[in-house]
């Protein structure tokens, strides 16, 4: 193999795919990135076998053909490291160093074997075939298509109420509820669930359980430009993201998420209109002093008491419309806080239940995104 | 420098028997149980060990090397009421007490030295006042750390009273069996064994790199108590780091039925004391003795803390199932809760196994009855005793 290519463009696509590579992994393969030439275009891969990415570097020429496999971390670091213009990488003769030669500097790098690479997903290649020719991907596989944008708002607003450490998967994961022309996202962390509408084109009726981790890399991977459209496709119980040149896939969550209709409170006892930077900034405040806050709403205000017996306590009215009657409720205050935080609306509606229910915050004008909280039950 | 005391009551429990009963004092008092039953024995007067009797030793083994012992159960609400009364006559000296145990206390009293006097003088006062007030006797070490302060309180047992001085502390250590160092268990004890360690005085004269190779930084812990080095600071408020009970049964048993209905009664117990010190738990322990003596503890951590005693059963027993508990005959269980947390603000689930709401309303409830018409006033049928025991009786 043999191949030439710019520093600058190969240091980006690397950084993308170097994204995948597992810091830690009981295959030690795995820390290596597969490079691979298909016809007249350089691929770079990486993988911890739950997700994977391939990025097509550009401005590649390729003067002899193949598929070798580096050190991960190494190879990106020098790549970066080495000044703007043009690399030569290239295989020894006998097939186990590899190559990386600037004008002035020269670097030699011990291969991996490429055989013991794990095979990536057929349909990696496919798709990239696809892409490449321009053709309309197949409607059997095709989800839908969403602005970048888009995609970094939604995962916003949806990974935070979630717990990806946790070993239940219905909540290290988000629900994926596909229909005619809308994808509905729905988190839960068990205390609280987030619901996120949004209108794709999509011929598909279909849920699915993505990986809470995966969302946020392909927040990170396509969130840096705006305009970009990215494609989604299911193909063999994979998820694959695509767009500039970058392919992201992950594996789906199999698994049974809780009927979280029956949690969406109807009814609720009050409900109050609030500024959404006064009440945030208020919370914020009264969480030093315990994130466990009462709530006391009333004609006009609520009033925020936080209190530790061993620390101290501090209150606060915040003013606000109330309708209905007077009532005491206890918070976790970074639940709120969250919420408040990932929107940018100037008012919130809190619809409120008393008797230790749910109750929901939503933006004032906004039935597309909608927060469920569980109160906290406080002893004073 | 710091100036720290260990008091150390004497044979605590036995003393406070002997107190409480003055025709009892003199005399063998074995504290635990009869001598028919399986309990081992939890305390004993210095009376009895001249018989050979220790803590731990099972009460049918105290029977026959003591067969004039007084054999007594234990009162534990009394102790404690005598220990907060010990505790209370501590605290007028520094504010730095530690309860460590029941019977057991460091202090801190650098800072009251020159109020009170040299820490020498307070701790002498301190013994003085227990034994006159409360009529107990007690040992005192008087050093400059933790480490130090409960080797002395330990080295002249009964009534003993050590002021360990910084140049006496190497050769005053030297002799002494590594278990007396703070964290060598059984298990340690034997790894240094093979190691060829027995006494401090091996460790004093290893280089500190050859301990920190075998045993790492536990190494490195040794290598400084054995130079009477600690400076973990005396911390005055110990919460309460977890809540268990265990039984040993009458005859050993692998009736599945029964051993579910004691576990439940040992979980309801648990339950009601995390809800009376409004505590709620996420780790739930059980421990298993076989007939063998063989004891396994296992444990798992619950999504959320609770202070049920529903909850706490159904994974202790599901713990109990996995270690194949019955497959041999048990001697002993044991049940307890840690990873304790404050109750005052509990986060309620969205999707939850058990209705929360409705068991904190239960045990409410059934709590409030209790508080009022005792513990018995309300309870499960299954904890009842059953027909053919009443009878019995």
């Amino acid at each position: 193999m043999k191949v030439l290519c710019s520093q600058d463009e190969l240091a980006r696509s690397l950084q993308i795919a170097v994204r995948a590579v597992p810091t830690k992994s009981t295959l030690p393969i795995l820390s290596g990135l597969l490079l691979e030439t298909r016809d007249d275009l350089l691929f770079c891969f990486g993988s911890d076998l739950e997700k994977g990415i391939e990025v097509k570097v550009p401005e590649v020429t390729i003067i002899t053909p193949g598929r070798v496999v580096v050190s991960g971390k190494t190879f990106y670091d020098i790549i970066r490291h080495l000044p703007p213009g043009r690399i030569e990488m290239s295989v020894d003769e006998d097939g186990k160093k590899f190559n990386i030669k600037t004008t002035h500097s020269f670097f030699q790098l011990n291969l991996f074997s490429a055989e013991e690479y794990p095979a990536l997903p057929e349909d990696v290649k496919t798709i990239a075939l696809l892409r490449e020719e321009k053709t309309e991907t197949n409607e059997d596989v095709s989800l839908f298509s969403i602005s970048s944008a888009f995609l970094w708002k939604a995962v916003k607003q949806t990974v935070y109420a979630t717990a990806p450490e946790d070993s239940r998967p219905f909540l290290s994961s988000i629900l994926w509820e596909l229909s005619p022309n809308s994808l509905r996202l729905v988190g839960t962390d068990i205390n609280r669930l987030v619901l996120k509408d949004l209108s794709v084109k999509c011929n598909f009726q279909n849920n699915i359980l993505v990986p809470v981790n995966s969302m946020k890399e392909m927040a990170t991977i396509f969130g840096n430009d705006p305009d970009d459209e990215i494609d989604f496709l299911l193909f063999n119980r994979q998820l694959y993201a695509v767009g500039n040149g970058v392919i992201f896939y992950t594996r789906l969550i199999n698994a049974q998420f809780p009927r979280y209709e029956q949690v969406i409170p109807e009814d609720f006892t009050g409900e109050a209109l609030l500024n959404r930077e006064a009440f945030l900034s208020a919370l914020t405040r009264n969480s030093l002093i315990d994130r466990a806050v009462k709530l006391s709403f009333s004609e006009g205000k609520v009033k925020i008491f936080s209190y530790e017996p061993d620390f101290g306590q501090s209150s606060e009215e915040v003013a606000c419309s109330y309708e209905g009657k007077p009532m005491d409720i206890g918070f976790n205050a970074v639940f709120i806080m969250e919420f408040l935080r990932s929107v940018i609306a100037d008012d919130v509606v809190f619809h409120l239940s008393e008797g230790m229910k749910a109750s929901v915050l939503k933006t004032k004008n906004s039935e597309k995104y909608l927060y469920v909280l569980m109160p906290l039950r406080l002893n004073y | 420098m710091r100036k720290i005391i260990h008091l150390d009551m004497d044979a605590f429990f036995a003393s406070v028997e002997q107190r409480d009963h003055p025709d009892y004092r003199g005399k063998p008092v074995i504290v635990g149980g009869s001598p028919s039953s399986r309990g081992v024995v939890s305390t004993c007067s210095y009376e009895a060990r001249k018989f050979g009797v220790h803590s731990a030793m099972p009460l049918c083994e105290a029977g026959w090397r003591c067969p004039q012992g007084i054999f007594l159960p234990v009162r534990l609400k009394r102790y404690q009421e005598i220990s907060g009364e010990i505790m209370a006559i501590l605290r007028e000296y520094t504010p730095l007490v530690e309860p460590f145990s029941i019977d057991e206390a460091f202090l801190d009293v650098t800072g009251s030295e020159l109020l009170f006097g040299s820490a020498e003088m307070i701790a002498r006062k301190v013994v003085e006042r227990i034994d006159e007030e409360l009529n107990l006797p007690a040992s005192v070490g008087v050093a400059p750390n933790k480490f130090l302060a409960k080797i002395g309180s330990d080295l002249k047992k009964p009534r003993g009273f050590v002021v360990i001085k910084t140049e006496d502390v190497i050769p005053l250590l030297a002799p002494l069996s590594v278990s007396k160092l703070w964290g060598v268990g059984p298990k340690n004890q034997e790894q240094l064994r093979k190691l060829g360690i027995k006494r401090i005085k091996d460790i004093q004269d290893l280089p500190v790199k050859i301990l920190r190779d075998q045993l790492g930084e536990f190494g490195e812990h040794l290598h400084r108590l054995a130079f009477g080095l600690d400076d973990r600071p005396v911390l005055p408020r110990q919460e309460i780091k977890s809540i268990g009970h265990e039984t040993t049964f009458q005859k050993d048993t692998d009736d599945r039925e029964f051993l579910e209905e004691v576990l439940l009664g040992l979980c309801t117990r648990v339950a009601r004391r995390l809800r009376k010190s409004d505590l709620v738990g996420q780790v739930i322990m059980i421990k298993l003795r076989d007939t063998d003596f063989k004891t396994i503890t296992r444990q798992t951590t619950l999504y959320y803390p609770t202070a049920f005693e529903e909850v706490i059963f159904k994974y202790a027993r599901r713990l109990a199932e996995e270690n194949e508990w019955g497959l041999k005959p048990l001697r002993l269980i044991g049940v307890s809760i840690s990873g304790l947390q404050k109750n005052s603000a509990v986060q309620l689930p969205l999707f939850s196994e058990v209705r929360q709401e409705d068991l904190h309303r239960l045990h409410q409830t059934v709590d409030r009855i209790k508080d009022r018409f005792g513990e018995d006033a309300i309870t499960r049928g299954s904890l009842l005793p059953k027909e053919c025991e009443k009878k019995k009786i």
